[in-house]
């Protein structure tokens, strides 16, 4: 019987999410607003020291490729992951995250099938606040010279029939100007008399002829007088950050671990020459690790761009997408061709670790190779209306780049890890019609790919001989050695069906619904080592309705998304997961949010009920996830307006035939957040507690008479946080609490996390911000209690 | 009685005049010397100019104008030696925009839809339904029209013919007859226009070159912030 690789995935997914040493929490956002960029966070309940790295994956709702972003650590008395995405959905998001630990272990969230079954986010189109209703005409940032003549000008224009004229104020920095504006049927027009340099804060307001008090957002305007003018409209950014990490307990030696980032990016232009550079270099960078440093400097004329450095370029979804190039990307533009070519490595070599011992060395760590990535694409026409593309990517592991005892078990004398070939052709097309309402697109994709290349290439003979075939090939895999090595590892030696992947997607917007289909196989020996696109061996049909209504305030989203292997009847068994999933997002003016969500997954496989002293893996797991959360801005408390937030969510995955598990997780999360009107301060306070319910069987139970053991534990969370704001938001220092606890089944544990830190700008260009931590950890099992402390400084010079 | 006719009539008329748009743009910047005719009077204004329907504005040489209007929905800039009149009128909630380019050059920028966008020339009338354009008119009322993105279409106020101009394209119009619909070749664009066509162009920056009588050629960068 196979292995089916795919039960064995799933199965091993769920077994880390359950004996995971880094317990990560994570609760989508209700929802995003339309331009709003994303920030994602997910929270490390246990086991914040022990995690390597972060990274989110993430892609447009519809899309069939993720991108990736690596995630900024917290602290370990604030011990979340973050990031901000560089881009702004248009429809919904998702995503997962991928955790690694210092032990080579990977986590991921969520923790089954995360590829299929991301966390998923949608965008409510931002609704018509009585404030949107005040438009600011002047400044605008593209037209305005505020040095020199700054004027307030807000229409008045949308609201003019039903706001009382006398009411209208306007407040500049904290005063009340109205009576210097000059207030028309339309406008409120204000002149600043020479202005200083500085940050200017002005809002507007009004009441409705119904009494009702409406307000503009806070605008703000930098009157920028630079201390140093760069040449070439030069400008950019310095940052430095500083952290220090102080450990002491009873388990470990007392350590103290101190680390420092630099960031610098500048931009500028020349005529028509646009450039811009970044370089970001860390304490962290590590020859034993992949790169953390970035260099990276792009430059573009109207018709060239060039990357040089660190660059993520995007081809197509199967060939080259989502992955670091350190190299350089040059494409020329012509009016309805561009031609792409890449160059560089997508990997560098690391060494491995030899473990010397006098019953014989080892291997405690493989090597890895410098991987080279090689790209060409050319493409014609344009995205508005049709393109057709035409890519090639080659990916070669440098095998000069590890020397033996790297890579091979000196025990074994075997290979540990293998230097691998690889090339993909591919081609893309889409066409938009209906000014880009109906999108449709397809890729195919071919791949050929060796998976060790040591030794090279084989002799005609010599491949005919290992094969047992006789094969004349009108070339010797000798004479293409440079192109691409032909032996016995390469998946497959006959090109078919099975090394190919292919897709099509449809894309319609009508009557304010979204609309994606998509439809994509991968075969089981498709290889891209330069493209993140999902699992192999699968058939993926994806169909997803956004629909926005009651004046783009609420959302409903739909759809299903169902997963095969065994594309081509390779296997005995065709494993099937079924996710279909729904939201809901309300999002009005003024009243409460809430937001449901609701998904089902069911993965099983077709085996047949096994017979007595039989083993088929027959298999059949669910996942249920409900999700309810609420918000309400109550405005109307005296003193502090309170943004309260509501969610709750279940969760359930139960293996249904085998019932070796049965997993129950329940959280629901509190906050209210709070600003006060007559103090500088701002609150949080936050309450969390999830509680665990897991039934399993253990491995050695009897199955004739399975003994069910059951795990409850629950966690519970308090955060308590102020902020205050001086000097118009120039210093913001800011203190919290937090404290937690595990309790029930499991070893109890208590972690308590206090903060303090400060943000003060000294002038528009320079600012600094400090924080400094304590984090106290104590357990039933008094040996692991521990303490740490963790400072932080960060620096910031914009020129 | 007809005087109380008459009474009633001139108090409707003051409240209908009165319900009517009054500010309808300003002037978000000017470089340079830029004239405004309102009704009889010609004075020089400078930013943050509140305009009204059917306000002329004239730039002078060098000069430049950037207007926006009060919907917010979009930007016209004025080249030097044009005349643009700036009609507007409130349509329900929407704010419909005509103006009139006499002579010159203007480039408009549409951010969001709110009423219609159209500028008319002596010949033409151009109706913009996409972002950014930019149109020329000389002292014969011909009129050349360059679509940077978006569509727009140029109707021919004699007879009656029309043209869609896509992005990349450029047309232009005697006023009578055949409308010459090409692609823009950014060869042929004068020099300052480049930058509009490359989508390069910082909306505040305008670039000219400028050549003496020896030969030599010097480019002047005149930043409207």
């Amino acid at each position: 019987m196979k292995n089916n690789l795919f039960i064995t995935l799933i199965i091993l997914s769920v077994s880390v999410g359950l004996f995971a040493q880094v317990d990560a929490f994570h609760l989508p956002p209700i929802g995003f607003r339309s331009n709003e960029t994303p920030m994602l966070s997910f929270e490390v309940r246990s086991g914040f020291q022990d995690v390597d790295k972060a990274t989110i994956y993430y892609r447009e709702i519809g899309s069939t490729s993720y991108e990736q972003m690596d995630m900024e650590r917290g602290t370990e008395t604030n011990p979340i992951f973050s990031v901000v995405l560089d881009m702004t959905p248009k429809q919904g998001l998702e995503y997962y995250f991928v955790i690694e630990d210092r032990f080579m272990q990977s986590y991921t969230l969520p923790e089954n099938n995360p590829e299929t079954q991301p966390y998923r986010t949608i965008v409510v189109q931002a609704p018509r606040e009585p404030e949107n209703n005040f438009v600011l005409l002047s400044p605008d940032p593209d037209f305005s010279n505020i040095k020199e003549n700054f004027v307030i000008a807000i229409s008045l224009f949308a609201i003019s029939d039903f706001i009382d004229y006398d009411s209208i104020k306007l407040v500049l920095n904290g005063r009340d100007v109205t009576n210097r504006a000059t207030i028309t049927d339309n406008l409120l027009v204000y002149r600043v008399d020479k202005p200083k340099a500085g940050k200017y804060y002005y809002q507007i307001s009004a009441q409705t002829i119904d009494g009702e008090t409406i307000r503009s957002p806070q605008y703000s305007s930098d009157v920028r007088i630079k201390p140093v003018e760069l040449p070439l409209g030069m400008s950019g950014r310095l940052t430095t950050t500083s952290w220090l990490q102080s450990y002491k307990g009873d388990q470990l030696e007392d350590e103290t671990e101190f680390n420092t980032n630099a960031n610098l990016s500048f931009e500028g232009q020349y005529r028509r020459l646009r450039f811009r550079s970044r370089l970001l270099l860390s304490t962290l960078e590590d020859k034993d690790k992949q790169p953390v440093n970035r260099y990276s400097l792009q430059m573009g004329l109207p018709w060239w761009d060039l990357y040089l450095g660190d660059h993520i370029p995007e081809y197509s979804s199967f060939l080259l997408s989502g992955k670091n190039i350190r190299g350089f990307t040059s494409t020329f533009k012509a009016k309805d061709w561009s031609f792409t070519a890449t160059y560089g490595n997508s990997a560098r070599s690391i060494d491995g670790i030899l473990n010397e011992s006098s019953e014989g060395d080892s291997l405690a760590k493989r090597g890895v190779f410098e991987r080279q990535t090689t790209a060409f694409r050319v493409e014609v026409g344009e995205q508005r209306s049709a393109v057709w593309g035409l890519s090639f990517a080659k990916n070669k592991d440098n095998i000069n780049s590890l020397s033996e005892d790297h890579y091979i078990n000196p025990q074994t004398e075997m290979p540990v890890v293998t230097p691998k070939d690889n090339i993909i052709i591919g081609t893309d097309a889409q066409f938009a019609f209906l000014r880009q309402r109906l999108v449709l697109g397809a890729e195919v994709a071919m791949s050929f790919f060796n998976s060790n290349i040591i030794g090279g290439a084989l002799s005609l003979d010599s491949l005919n001989a290992k094969l047992n075939t006789d094969v004349d090939f009108p070339i010797g895999p000798e004479e293409i050695e440079s192109i691409f090595v032909i032996n016995e590892n390469v998946e497959p030696l006959k090109p078919g069906l099975n090394n190919t992947a292919y897709k099509a997607f449809v894309r319609a917007v009508f009557l304010r619904n979204y609309l994606n289909l998509s439809y994509s196989v991968v075969g089981s020996s498709f290889n891209s080592l330069s493209a993140n696109y999902g699992n192999k061996d699968a058939r993926i049909i994806s169909l997803y309705d956004n629909i926005l209504l009651l004046n783009n305030q609420l959302a409903i989203n739909l759809g299903v998304t169902i997963l095969s292997d065994n594309v081509y009847n390779k296997k005995e068994y065709t494993t099937t997961s079924t996710n279909y999933f729904t939201q809901i997002a309300y999002l009005p003016r003024g009243l409460p949010s809430f937001r449901v969500g609701f998904t089902n997954s069911n993965s099983e496989n077709d085996a047949p009920e096994p017979g007595e002293d039989e083993f088929v893996s027959q298999f059949h797991m669910t996942n249920r996830n409900i999700t309810f959360g609420m918000g309400y801005d109550v405005r109307q408390i005296p003193l502090a307006p309170t943004q309260f937030n509501i969610s709750y969510n279940i969760l359930n995955s139960r293996d249904e035939i085998n019932k070796n598990f049965d997993d129950r997780k329940n959280t629901v999360t509190l906050s209210a957040n709070s600003r006060f009107e007559e103090l500088p301060l701002s609150t949080t306070i936050s309450y969390s507690y999830t509680g665990n319910t897991n039934e399993r069987i253990p491995i050695a139970t009897d199955e004739t008479d399975p003994q069910i053991e059951t795990e409850k534990y629950g966690y519970n969370s308090v955060l308590l946080r102020g902020t205050m704001d001086f000097f118009e938001n120039r210093l913001r220092p800011y203190a919290d609490f937090r404290y937690s606890f595990y309790s029930g089944d499991i070893t109890g544990q208590t972690q308590q996390l206090m903060n303090i830190g400060a943000r003060y700008s000294l002038t528009r260009y320079t600012s600094f911000a400090t924080d400094l931590g304590m984090r106290l950890f104590q357990s039933e099992n008094e040996e692991s209690d521990y303490s740490r402390l963790n400072w932080r400084f960060r620096f910031e010079q914009r020129f | 009685m007809k005087t109380t006719i008459v009474l009633f009539i001139l108090l409707i008329s003051s409240l209908l005049m009165g319900a009517e748009v009054d500010h309808v743009a300003l002037t978000l910047q000017t470089n340079g010397e830029i004239i405004l005719n309102r009704a009889d009077e010609s004075t020089p204004i400078n930013t943050g100019e509140l305009l009204i329907d059917k306000d002329e504005l004239e730039s002078m040489e060098e000069s430049y104008a950037a207007v926006k209007f009060v919907d917010g929905s979009s930007v016209l800039r004025l080249f030097p030696l044009s005349i643009l009149q700036i009609n507007a009128e409130k349509n329900e909630d929407e704010l419909d925009k005509r103006s009139f380019l006499e002579v010159g050059t203007v480039w408009s920028k549409v951010t969001k839809k709110t009423g219609l966008f159209e500028v008319e020339t002596p010949t033409t009338v151009i109706s913009v339904r996409g972002t950014e354009i930019l149109l020329e008119v000389d002292d014969q009322g011909h009129t050349r029209l360059y679509t940077f993105s978006g569509e727009s279409v140029m109707r021919n106020k004699a007879d009656g013919l029309e043209a869609t101009v896509q992005k990349g394209q450029t047309s232009f119009s005697t006023g009578v007859g055949m409308i010459d619909v090409t692609d823009i070749n950014r060869d042929e664009l004068p020099d300052e226009y480049h930058g509009y066509y490359d989508g390069t162009e910082t909306p505040g920056t305008i670039e000219i070159e400028l050549k003496n009588d020896q030969g030599e050629t010097r480019t002047i960068r005149i930043q409207l912030q």
